[in-house]
């Protein structure tokens, strides 16, 4: 207690350490003359008992220093004391402190808009009580060596019979819904899940109550769970909500409850209803669709849980080694499973920002480097005066660490402006997509990350200059002084060595930025030639128990492409089961006479189109024909397979007329001769080794819920109203959604892409400039620096053209070794781009070269600049030069 | 006469609060003169070391000073005992007494 309260006083002092002593001064002067008094009284003469009393203090000065330290925290006051004469320096030299502030203030600004955005996505893409222990348990398939496969009904019930890692273990699964009865029909994001789904997440309900054991059981009334944002749209927050009945796909089903707004997962989900096996899905195991997520029991860790399912899934696998040979089980925590494959792509840009901020920290290191050369006098004249080395370092460091808080409060401006510039471009259809977009804010933990990236800055801008200039020999710098900036032969190779690495930083960026556009490009080039301004395209769900049989379903889309072709819309209407870049259902595939051995696995995108798909979407047919209406029910069964396929099996000869079956060695498929080969189209631009495509005719296997693409000249605002009637005409009761052109779908789903090579861009324009900067700085001082030299040079014949050859080849030498040291990490950066995105090649030679191009060409135009200056100095003048 | 003994560290404080007990309020002058005669000139005060000392306990709420005239009418500062101080002093006193007594035992132990 004492011990604080004395603290709190010195603190208090330390900030009053300037009022004079005027009361010890007093309080000694009294002291003094009490001694003296005494003195006399005893005898002495006033001399005598005065200079006793002064030999008896001591000295006055140090009894003052050693109250006055006492008084106050001499270690702060001290750094107080640098602190204000930091600032003084800072403030006289406006035009330098500028330049540092705002250099490090643009690269701290943009870790802190990235951090911003990233730090939710990463971190809290979903809220729910302890959700670190909940994870998805999923499957990955033979081969599969990076992401995750969905699970087998089977599997999953054999797993939460087994399994006793897991507190609770449910699953969830992805279904579009119509929802009719009140007003018009809409179209549903559901998902049915099982029913201690709620109980993993640990999610309560706002209204009403979650499902109950029992409801996921076949037979039990069909009931479902709205999200609060969909109440709110769609019932207007309606409080009587529960005990209500819609139809969901034509069935009455009662509302039982609406969940709390922070439950979104799955994120998009506006219902859940109770996923419910049938005896069929409870034995098979080669239809992978679920998403099983368990919430781990308390004590027990990943490792242990992803132990017990490896051992679960080795008993498995030898139970039926045709469906599971190959098949491993995956853990992921929950919150990586949400953030997905974007969570790549944040580390990169994370990355990236950091190398801005290493480039920026450079700059200003030189920068300061310059500052203290000048200062070397100041220095050897403190050093001679006594202080100590380390005062010198702190001194430097403290005025470098003021630089790094004047930035950071820059970059928490910047930062905030463009973070706030990267949501405000976010459509909103898409950002309810993104898991937690809507959480980022500049929040305490992105205040701290500021603080702290913005001292790291300071002290590493700092370090180095301090550490050198408080070596310096006060002898040889108060000697040097009366020459001009002298540099030992140490600092400039030093400083030499920044530029080197900040050209080598800047390279890995810019090579990075160039492949991320240079990858987006080519996806956008493959787009191309579908023509996508001219596709419309819109979806529409058909409800089972309207249309239960297949071909009514059928019937359906060959009615509405009828009514279609009739209107002034189109000229070629085709129906999809997936579309290009969303597409989402794989299955595996056998040939005939071709067996797979254990553990190999083919899977394949399996669609199922119209005639005119192909047609429809300028997809060529590279051997064969496409589908006609004689490929029907009935008739012999036919398939179209992706190029890929083709070249790998039969890669001399043709595939056509070669059978091909879908599902694996038990699969009830029938055997559909190959009558055509198509070119190659993208199905996951996220997935770099997406599957190839398989295509079967709609009319011998229709769908329910589909695609429809209609090629027309019209204005999308004009085509909307014609697509709703024909639609009306075929069945009024049906919703169409995700209407828009083919380009937008297209560019939509290459949004997050978009972005991320639009970042990446950015930031590598940034390091470009500033490392241009950089190598300008380091130019024009060498110039300054050896201005008497050059003069030397010139008076003995030098051309001026020898002297700009001689500061231009020092700087392309400093191009050489960045370059040097640059790319092999850009060769590195480039393989992680690769394996994340689609397009981009790891030894993309010519990327390499336009980067290293771009980034050779500025750093030469920074160096020439100074090197021109050098070349026209006027040799008396420059040899008079002090 | 043996040389005269610089105050013990640590001890300074404890005679400082005993002789404000003593006496009563003090200016420092006096403080300084009660020890030294009190060891019958066996310690010097160094003042270097007494203002620092008398400061620290000011700091520490132990004491408390103000402005006042001495006998022979010089303006001193005056310094005394809080409540805290009278506590802190028992406490030290009690530790002290202990500690000697016990260091007392071991020194006078007779070799066997």
């Amino acid at each position: 207690m004492s011990a604080f309260r004395s603290t709190v006083a010195r603190l208090r002092n330390l900030f009053r350490s300037d009022v004079p002593d005027h009361d010890l001064h007093a309080e000694l002067e009294a002291h003094l003359q009490l001694h003296v008094d005494d003195n006399l009284a005893k005898g002495m003469t006033p001399e005598q008992a005065r200079r006793h009393a002064l030999l008896k203090l001591g000295g006055v000065e140090q009894t003052k220093q050693a109250v006055h330290d006492q008084r106050s925290l001499p270690f702060f006051e001290s750094l107080l004391q640098d602190t204000r004469y930091a600032t003084r320096l800072l403030k006289n030299s406006p035009a330098f402190t500028c330049v540092a502030v705002i250099t490090l203030g643009l690269a701290i600004g943009a870790n802190t808009a990235t951090f911003s955005v990233s730090n939710t996505y990463l971190r809290n893409p979903i809220s729910f009580p302890e959700v670190d222990r909940v994870v998805a348990v999923l499957n990955q398939a033979p081969d599969q060596t990076s992401g995750w496969s969905s699970v087998t009904s089977a599997d999953f019930l054999d797993w939460r019979a087994r399994a006793h890692s897991f507190e609770a273990i449910g699953a969830f699964d992805w279904a579009d819904l119509n929802l009719t009865g009140i007003g018009e029909p809409v179209k549903v994001q559901g998902y049915r899940v099982t029913a201690n789904f709620f109980d993993v997440l640990r999610a309560s309900p706002l209204v009403g109550r979650s499902f109950v054991n029992g409801e996921d059981q076949a037979g039990h009334a069909p009931v479902a769970i709205l999200s609060t944002s969909f109440w709110r749209r769609q019932f207007a927050a309606d409080p009587a909500i529960v005990g209500k009945i819609v139809r969901l796909d034509g069935v009455p089903t009662q509302i039982v409850g609406v969940m709390q707004d922070n439950v979104r997962f799955p994120l998009a989900a506006e219902i859940w209803l109770p996923l419910i096996f049938s005896p069929q899905e409870q034995t098979q195991r080669t239809s992978h669709a679920l998403l099983p997520i368990a919430r781990l029991k308390p004590g027990v860790s990943m490792t242990q849980a992803q132990a017990e399912m490896r051992t679960i899934q080795d008993g498995l696998r030898s139970s039926y080694p045709q469906q599971e040979t190959g098949w491993t089980v995956l853990l992921m925590p929950l919150g990586e499973f949400v953030a997905g494959p974007g969570r790549g792509y944040m580390f990169l840009l994370l990355g990236a920002v950091a190398f801005v901020l290493l480039i920026a920290c450079t700059n200003v290191m030189n920068l300061l480097f310059a500052r203290s050369t000048g200062r070397q006098a100041e220095y050897a004249i403190r050093v001679a005066l006594g202080a100590s080395r380390w005062r010198l370092v702190r001194q430097a460091l403290i005025e470098s660490v003021l630089l790094g808080m004047a930035a950071m409060l820059v970059g928490l401006l910047l930062g905030d402006w463009w973070s706030y510039l990267i949501r405000a471009a976010m459509p909103p259809d898409i950002a309810r997509f993104i898991p937690g977009w809507d959480q980022v804010r500049l929040d305490r933990g992105v205040f701290l990350y500021t603080f702290l990236i913005a001292l790291l800055a300071g002290i590493i801008a700092g370090f180095v200059p301090a550490f050198f200039s408080s070596s310096a020999d006060p002898n040889n710098a108060l000697k040097e002084s009366g020459r001009g900036p002298g540099m030992s032969v140490s600092r400039t190779r030093l400083r030499n060595a920044f530029v080197v690495a900040e050209i080598a930083l800047s390279l890995v960026l810019i090579v990075g930025a160039s492949l991320m556009v240079k990858g987006l490009q080519s996806l956008l080039a493959l787009n191309f030639k579908y023509d996508p301004q001219a596709v419309f395209v819109f979806r529409v769900s058909l409800p089972a128990s309207r249309y239960p049989q297949p071909q009514q379903q059928n019937t359906f889309f060959e009615n509405l492409a009828e009514n279609l072709r009739h209107t002034s819309a189109g000229q070629t209407t085709a129906v999809a089961y997936q579309m290009p870049f969303a597409g989402w259902d794989t299955d595996s595939f056998r040939l005939e006479g071709r067996p797979l051995s254990p553990g190999e696995y083919q899977d394949a995108y399996i669609n199922r189109v119209s005639p005119n798909f192909f047609d429809a979407l300028h997809v060529p047919l590279i051997e064969g024909r496409a589908f006609t209406d004689h490929d029907a029910a009935g008739m012999v069964p036919v398939v179209i397979i992706s190029e890929s396929i083709a070249t790998h099996f039969w890669p001399q000869g043709t595939a056509v007329g070669h059978r091909i079956r879908q599902g694996d060695d038990n699969s009830k498929e029938p055997w559909a001769t190959i009558v055509g080969v198509s070119a190659e189209m993208n199905y996951d631009p996220w997935r770099k080794d997406a599957p190839p495509a398989i295509y079967f005719p709609l009319r011998q296997r229709p769908v329910s819920t589909a695609s429809v693409f209609v090629r027309s000249s019209l204005d999308p605002k004009a085509l909307v109203p014609i697509i709703r009637t024909a639609v009306a005409n075929a069945d009024p009761d049906q919703p169409i959604f995700d209407a828009m052109t083919l380009d937008r779908m297209i560019s939509n789903d290459l949004l997050g892409l978009s972005y991320i090579a639009v970042l990446m861009s950015a930031v590598g324009l940034m390091a470009l400039v500033l490392s241009a900067v950089g190598a300008s700085g380091v130019m024009a001082f060498a110039v300054a620096q050896r201005r008497q030299e050059t003069g030397i040079r010139m008076a003995l014949g030098a051309r001026p053209q020898d002297v700009l050859r001689m500061f231009v080849f020092s700087g392309l030498k400093l191009l050489a070794l960045g370059f040097a040291i640059g790319l092999p990490l850009a060769v590195v950066l480039a393989r992680l781009i690769s394996s994340l995105l689609y397009g981009v090649q790891s030894n993309d030679f010519l990327s390499f070269l336009a980067s290293a191009m771009l980034l050779a060409v500025a750093v030469v135009l920074a160096c020439y600049i100074p090197a021109r200056r050098a070349s026209r100095i006027d040799p008396i003048i420059a040899l008079r030069y002090e | 006469m043996s040389p005269k003994k610089d105050v013990h560290q640590g001890t300074l404080a404890l005679m400082i609060l005993k002789t404000l007990q003593t006496l009563g309020p003090l200016h420092g002058y006096g403080i300084a003169r009660r020890i030294e005669q009190t060891s019958g000139d066996l310690l010097s005060v160094n003042y270097g070391t007494l203002y620092p000392a008398l400061l620290k306990l000011e700091q520490e709420g132990y004491i408390s000073s103000e402005w006042g005239t001495s006998d022979n009418n010089r303006k001193a500062r005056y310094y005394k005992l809080t409540r805290a101080g009278h506590k802190q002093l028992a406490r030290q006193a009690q530790d002290w007494t202990e500690t000697t007594a016990i260091l007392a035992r071991f020194l006078n132990e007779e070799p066997s």
